[in-house]
């Protein structure tokens, strides 16, 4: 049953390669990955060693953006540092994912009580705000790229959790679930297939998504001197230097604001793509060549598989019969 | 009754969270590698000279004991001393909060005053289904709701401290150096208000008591106050507490672009070298404030729309 929800591959890469900003922000993305695969090394010595000479030079025909405080030369190096901030957020926002996951998966299938106390701690620890709870992490773990993963980590749980908690909500009240349990799905297969598959969808996109928030985070850290130390860098490192010399070169901050940015940017355009192409629903709510078609195949598809539905008072005998 | 029940519940709530902030600033200290001790008797210092230090911290009491001296201190108004410059954290923390508070005070004005009318105003106008208009609205919020604050804290630092040399870049004396830095907190804030409030006046807008106003010919003016404005409010309210967490999240962090002597810069400094009881101390105070603020958001919402109380439990 839960299967009938997504299209088949071909339709569904039709439908991602139909729209615009997805297949845009797809290519930045592949142009992002070719740099983390490249790493600091791919870069040959301009992104590292510096040139006291040449130090917070504006942009010349040597150095399309001008040079940093030691000389190094911006574009080089803030293409050779996105290896670091994407990788090291991406550590976090998986690392987030699985602990909130789990912690919102436990508190959804806890009793009452649970329930309760479990949403009032995600709640109070949201309240706080992400800085205020990465930088107390910071402090006990200490400052450097380990304690900045953990930190960004811990401060974007709950979210995670809140998100999967409130997702298996959704799932166990849909008409298929009471369809399983009338049909006699034992409750680890109820869990496992109908649970966990459903919520897995949507918990892997909104992963993706929150990449691009983590290495803001990242990088913000960086940025108060928190996060990843020297030799290492990354974005939020060279920013901060950046803003200490703006005067001489402001594109050594400038630079690594924008690719910031731009990631920022595709990899939220690239999940909103993903999330469309994965749920039939949304096909015909977006402009493209392939509507018509589409629209005709999913009234095709929900003609042969008619909603199964459950009498509510059918329902609630059944409710009471469990424990 | 209903409202006991509403108090007591906020009040315990409130209560049970002070406790665990509490404990946690305590526990850092503790939780974290090395030993603090040597840290503040110095590296290259011997072992007696660390002991005595250790005596004076307080750190060879047992750790209850400990706590209670924590807490005990609390309620005299004693945070302990910093290690970096051996004066009352209470009093390095007064010394901070003066540029911090200014930060938040005025961001929290510009959000209001952009925020909300832009909210609204955006709702009058997409009504009618102006189609482009609404694009145009929810691109740019979305846009700017998404941008973290030390990015647009260094694009404006770029654009009006640079470029076009209008205002200082640094500093946290005058008024003309808060501006940037409110501003650059504010944006983020802003926007998702007015995101959220244009959603809600437009459902307002379409709600039958407002059809009902209408057709009673109720002049324009007196329905947006009487009817549009204060759903409005409401509305901003709710987002009240996270808004709060988030101007102090960004304070810490804008502090830093604009150079400010903060309560921000200060917290960062002091997980850096290390100074824990000063880590502890701006902790403790931005925590109490965030959850106070949330709790006190929780209670004048209960007042205005006392549906909340039901739903908030």
């Amino acid at each position: 049953m839960s299967s009938k929800r997504h299209g088949t591959t071909r339709q569904m890469s039709k439908a991602f390669l139909s729209s615009p900003t997805g297949i845009i922000s797809g290519l930045i993305l592949l142009g992002l990955t070719v740099l983390v695969i490249m790493g600091p090394n791919g870069f040959g010595d301009q992104a590292t060693v510096s040139d006291m000479a040449r130090s917070s030079e504006g942009p010349s025909a040597d150095h399309r953006w001008g040079t940093d405080a030691l000389g190094r030369d911006i574009f080089t190096r803030t293409l050779a540092a996105t290896r670091l901030s994407i990788l090291y957020a991406s550590a976090a926002v998986f690392f987030a994912m699985i602990v909130g996951g789990l912690v919102g998966g436990l508190i959804a299938a806890g009793g009452p009580r649970v329930r309760k106390v479990g949403g009032a701690v995600i709640d109070t620890m949201m309240g706080f705000g992400d800085i205020l709870l990465a930088v107390v992490v910071v402090a006990i773990v200490g400052v450097g790229a380990k304690g900045a993963v953990l930190a960004i980590g811990v401060a974007f749980t709950p979210h995670f959790a809140r998100f999967t908690y409130s997702l298996v909500d959704s799932v166990m009240v849909r008409d298929y679930m009471s369809a399983a349990r009338v049909v006699g799905v034992s409750k680890s297969g109820i869990g496992r297939r109908y649970v966990g598959r459903n919520v897995a969808d949507s918990l892997v996109i909104v992963t993706f998504t929150t990449v691009a928030e983590g290495i803001m985070a990242m990088s913000s850290l960086s940025f108060l001197g928190l996060g990843i130390q020297s030799p290492q860098f990354d974005w939020g490192q060279m920013l901060t230097d950046g803003v200490k010399n703006f005067y001489l070169n402001p594109y050594a901050a400038l630079v690594p604001a924008t690719l910031i940015l731009i990631t920022g940017l595709a990899v939220n355009l690239f999940g909103d793509a993903l999330a469309r192409a994965v749920n039939p629903v949304l096909w015909s709510e977006r402009p493209s060549l392939f509507r018509s078609k589409l629209r005709r195949n999913r009234a095709k598809a929900l003609a042969m598989t008619p909603e199964i539905t459950i009498d509510p008072a059918m329902e609630t005998e059944l409710r009471k019969g469990r424990p | 009754m209903k409202w006991r029940r509403f108090l007591v519940s906020r009040f315990v709530r409130l209560a049970f969270v002070l406790v665990a902030i509490t404990t946690l600033t305590f526990l850092m200290m503790h939780l974290a590698p090395g030993d603090p001790a040597r840290l503040v008797a110095g590296m290259d210092a011997d072992e007696q000279a660390v002991q005595i230090a250790r005596e004076r911290l307080g750190l060879d009491q047992p750790m209850y004991q400990q706590f209670l001296d924590y807490v005990g201190g609390l309620f005299r108004g004693d945070l302990g001393t910093s290690f970096a410059t051996n004066q009352p954290v209470t009093e390095e923390i007064a010394q901070k909060i003066g540029p911090t508070a200014q930060l938040a005070v005025l961001g929290m004005a510009l959000i209001l005053l952009v925020g909300l009318p832009m909210g609204i105003i955006g709702a009058v106008l997409t009504r009618n289904g102006h189609r482009w208009f609404e694009i145009a609205f929810s691109g740019s919020t979305g846009a700017m709701a998404s941008i973290p604050q030390y990015l647009i804290a260094t694009f404006l630092a770029f654009l009006f401290a640079v470029t076009w040399q209008l205002l200082p870049v640094a500093g946290s004396g005058s008024i003309e150096a808060a501006i940037l830095p409110a501003v650059a907190i504010a944006v983020r804030p802003a926007a998702s208000i007015a995101r959220l409030v244009r959603v809600r006046t437009l459902e307002v807008l379409e709600s039958p008591y407002v059809r009902t106003a209408r057709s009673k010919r109720l002049p324009t003016r007196k329905l947006y106050l009487a009817h549009v404005f204060p759903n409005s409010i409401t509305t901003m309210l709710a987002m009240g507490g996270v808004t709060f967490a988030s101007l102090i999240g960004g304070a810490v962090i804008v502090e830093q672009v604009f150079a400010r002597l903060g309560l921000g810069t200060t917290l960062v400094h002091s997980v850096l070298v290390g100074d824990y009881p000063v880590v502890q101390g701006i902790v403790l105070l931005l925590g109490f404030a965030v959850v106070l603020v949330n709790a006190l958001v929780d209670v004048i919402l209960g007042i205005v729309d006392p549906r909340t109380m039901e739903a908030g439990r």
